[in-house]
């Protein structure tokens, strides 16, 4: 079930007058919700509901193990187990494909013939998010950093949270299960504030990210040949808004429904593409995923504190892993390898100082930015052919443009969107937040019908495929 | 958290509520048909219904029973909605027309109008072999066209995959056992604020999208292959085919004085072919319609030229007003009627080597 599908406007309404009337009794609300992001989940393939089930048994008995094991060896062994078992089950779902041809080609290209098996099981959507969230709970426990959660539909519903089960952000338990041990904080101007941050997330990913990608972005990826240079550049601009309305919109939703059911999920993003340098544009962008390489993989690997040859390893191979944590892809792989660059030389400029003057925040922000779009035409393209014809295009040098007004009067919004103070839209919200109830109602239908009326034929959340 | 908190959700439900309500009650007043209030039967006899169809009569014709009577002959109408056309009493719709005329000619004649809003020509294959068996048609009259590009854009310009992926996805919901998730989809699909917002605001998107201005080579291939498969399965029960051009209200030469809302309902299917390309998509279909009866010695009626130039015979872009049913009949009784004397030889089976 998608946050944009009618489904979601139906499921959503129910899940929250039934949480309103189970809502004193503790036990009754953890299963109603628990129940509820299995539903949302099965609305997919009831079938992949049984992972994370699987993930969540064995996690909840390996945390309660570990945490009374004494034994360092024995601790590192259990924890080796969750990581062996989630990361198992990732790598079989979702790389062992990618592998295997990687292999194969490998070995064709040494002249040797051989067929190695494929498997035709779909990707479980959201096994990137939650296996990463269960880890989280594991290590957190290994470090005893974190006590084991004894509930144990407490635990299944930090790792399944129907909100931000499928495209995160990733959570971490020690962020989560403390606010399953009380009463939420679920109140009438909570659960508005959230609506509206569902309502804005809802609007970034029907008007700005699917309409850039279905006037223009998916057909001129598609074809670059077709386009003009001109169209080829305007359309990786739209790809770079696309991407963030898509990703940061279904954030929005899964933070402003978390917080109508008094839950507070940590947010994403914060504004990227005003970054100065790369390494502020990961502290920007899908912040949950950077902390969390961060803190449980470049640290892991030692982080800043091994010499300098060490550092650039690390560095590298916690964003080679980034990109292929995306997909099990090569040009994913590059794009995190990509950034690796940047970020490394990134690192030594940084270091010669910065005194910054207006011009000068405007010219890193200017750099960083298209920095960044290179990257996102790694990520976008669907192989070496397709960049190959799309760098041609773009190294022409053609002009004329075939992309509707339509499609640049949406860029222009995404741009204005991201750029321009957030106070305005802020100011916006708090005028409506101060309505009479029936007449903020009348917006929200409006609204609600506006956008079902752009996302008839709208694709599914990009995030969904990691 | 008190049901009080939720107040907003109840207040937009409600008016959204209010909104479908009279919504449903405008299009119910307009004849069509609603999910609240069914359908307004104004061409309805009080009484025993004369016209399907009924639970025991699956057909959009005069109620005839499932035996044949000796001497009558069956005409089996392929079509869809432009065959259909659930705005006019089914004796004023060509199907209707034609079972009335050769009925006056001393011709008699059941009509069995299989044609159902949405139905493209697999469809169409899937109801014959189906209903056939029991209720014995002797000619098979297909009008088809714009279904088939529809799916044909989705196949190709959507690519393959995307079609796969939806009735993969179909297929996964229909065994899925949270079913009230696919009924609410469908609930809502069939909601007139669905109808109204995809008529207003989803094909005027579609416009400004990079469209394509043909279904290539492939197209026209495919679409053969459809017209082919016809009419073999029309020959495996011993059903004489008859194929007809398909009709639009207007092509390249007046395409200027295109209404815009009939231009705009192009687009409540399909995004990605052009109104150029959809016009051209036509031909090429009505071409290989051509090519595949002369191939076949299969009769044609060519309703496309019987209608061409006349908007007036139109309600929109592919369905037919009053006038243009009695224009397609028309174009189509001759050509039965040459059947229905004459005794066309049935089209044999193609062998995989043709």
């Amino acid at each position: 079930m998608s946050f944009n599908s009618p489904q979601f406007l139906a499921f959503l309404p129910v899940v929250l007058v039934l949480y309103a009337l189970m809502f004193k009794r503790d036990h009754l609300r953890t299963i109603l919700l628990l129940c509820a992001s299995y539903s949302f989940y099965m609305a997919w393939n009831w079938k992949y509901a049984g992972l994370i089930a699987f993930s969540t048994v064995i996690d909840y008995f390996l945390g309660l193990r570990m945490a009374r094991e004494e034994n360092h060896a024995s601790r590192r062994l259990l924890l080796i187990i969750s990581l062996v078992m989630n990361l198992g089950l990732l790598a079989l779902f979702k790389y062992y494909n990618f592998f295997v041809d990687t292999l194969q080609d490998s070995l064709t290209f040494f002249g040797a013939q051989v067929h190695l098996p494929h498997h035709e099981l779909l990707l479980p959507v959201g096994i990137s998010f939650y296996t990463f969230q269960t880890l989280s709970y594991t290590i957190d426990i290994y470090r005893r950093q974190l006590g084991p959660e004894r509930n144990f539909f407490k635990f299944a519903l930090f790792v399944a949270f129907f909100p931000q089960l499928v495209a995160g952000p990733i959570v971490r338990a020690a962020d989560f299960l403390p606010q399953l041990q009380g009463k939420p904080d679920a109140s009438e101007s909570r659960l508005l504030a959230g609506m509206q941050r569902v309502f804005r997330g809802l609007f970034k990913k029907v008007v700005i990210a699917d309409l850039l990608a279905g006037l223009a972005v998916d057909a001129v990826f598609e074809n670059p040949a077709a386009f003009s240079s001109w169209d080829l550049l305007f359309a990786l601009y739209g790809y770079t808004f696309q991407i963030y309305n898509d990703f940061s919109g279904y954030s929005d939703i899964a933070i402003g429904v978390a917080a109508m059911l008094g839950f507070h999920i940590p947010e994403n993003f914060n504004r990227p593409y005003l970054s100065r340098s790369v390494r502020e544009f990961w502290t920007r962008w899908h912040i949950s995923l950077s902390s969390w390489l961060r803190d449980y993989l470049y640290i892991s690997l030692g982080g800043n504190r091994s010499g300098k040859a060490r550092v650039k390893f690390n560095l590298m191979l916690t964003m080679l892993l980034g990109g292929l944590w995306h997909g099990a892809a090569l040009n994913f792989v590059a794009w995190g390898a990509y950034h690796g660059a940047l970020l490394f030389f990134g690192r030594q400029k940084e270091r010669a100082g910065s005194a910054a003057s207006a011009l000068r925040v405007f010219v890193e922000r200017f750099v960083c930015f298209h920095l960044v779009v290179v990257g996102w035409l790694l990520f976008r393209v669907s192989g070496m052919e397709n960049l190959t014809q799309y760098l041609n295009g773009l190294g022409q040098w053609t002009g004329g443009s075939e992309l509707s007004k339509l499609f640049y009067c949406v860029l222009a919004l995404g741009l204005a969107t991201h750029f321009l103070p957030a106070k305005w839209g802020d100011g916006f919200g708090k005028r409506i937040e101060r309505s009479p109830i029936p007449l903020q109602a009348a917006f929200y239908a409006g609204v609600i019908l506006f956008l079902c009326g752009i996302s008839m034929q709208a694709p599914a959340f990009i995030y969904f495929q990691f | 958290m008190k049901l009080r908190d939720l107040r907003l959700i109840f207040w937009i439900a409600a008016l959204l509520g209010l909104l479908e309500l009279g919504l449903e009650w405008r299009a119910y007043q307009k004849g069509w048909p609603t999910q609240i209030f069914g359908k307004l039967e104004e061409w309805a006899p009080a009484g025993e219904p004369e016209f399907g169809p009924t639970s025991d009569f699956p057909f959009r014709s005069r109620i005839a029973p499932m035996p044949k009577a000796p001497g009558t002959t069956r005409l089996w109408v392929a079509s869809s909605s432009y065959a259909e056309d659930v705005q006019l009493a089914p004796d004023a719709i060509f199907p209707g027309l034609i079972e009335t005329e050769l009925n006056a000619q001393g011709i008699a004649v059941d009509m069995l109008n299989a044609s159902r809003g949405g139905m493209d020509t697999r469809a169409n294959l899937v109801d014959i072999e189906e209903l056939a068996p029991d209720w014995k048609p002797d000619i098979a009259i297909l009008y088809q066209a714009s279904n088939d590009i529809d799916v044909l854009v989705l196949q190709l310009l959507a690519g393959e995959s995307a079609a796969d992926e939806g009735v993969v996805a179909r297929e996964d919901q229909a065994r899925s056992f949270i079913n009230p998730l696919t009924f609410i989809t469908q609930w809502t699909e069939g909601t007139s604020a669905y109808a109204h917002l995809k008529s207003q605001i989803t094909t005027r998107l579609t416009q400004s999208r990079v469209l394509e201005h043909g279904l290539g080579a492939e197209g026209e291939l495919r679409m053969d292959e459809l017209v082919q498969s016809f009419i073999d399965s029309c020959a495996a029960r011993k059903i004489r085919p008859l194929l007809c051009t398909f009709g639009t209200s207007h092509d390249r030469s007046n395409l200027r004085d295109l209404p815009a809302d009939w231009g705009d309902n192009l687009f409540r299917y399909n995004i990605h072919l052009s109104i150029e390309g959809w016009i051209d998509s036509v031909q090429v279909y009505n071409r290989v319609i051509e090519k595949v009866a002369a191939r076949n010695g299969v009769p044609l009626a060519d309703v496309a030229a019987a209608l061409r130039g006349h908007p007036e015979y139109f309600r929109d872009f592919t369905h037919l007003s009053a006038e243009g049913h009695r224009v397609a009949a028309d174009a189509i009784l001759p050509v039965l009627t040459g059947m229905l004397k004459a005794g066309t030889p049935k089209p044999q089976v193609q062998s995989e080597s043709d």
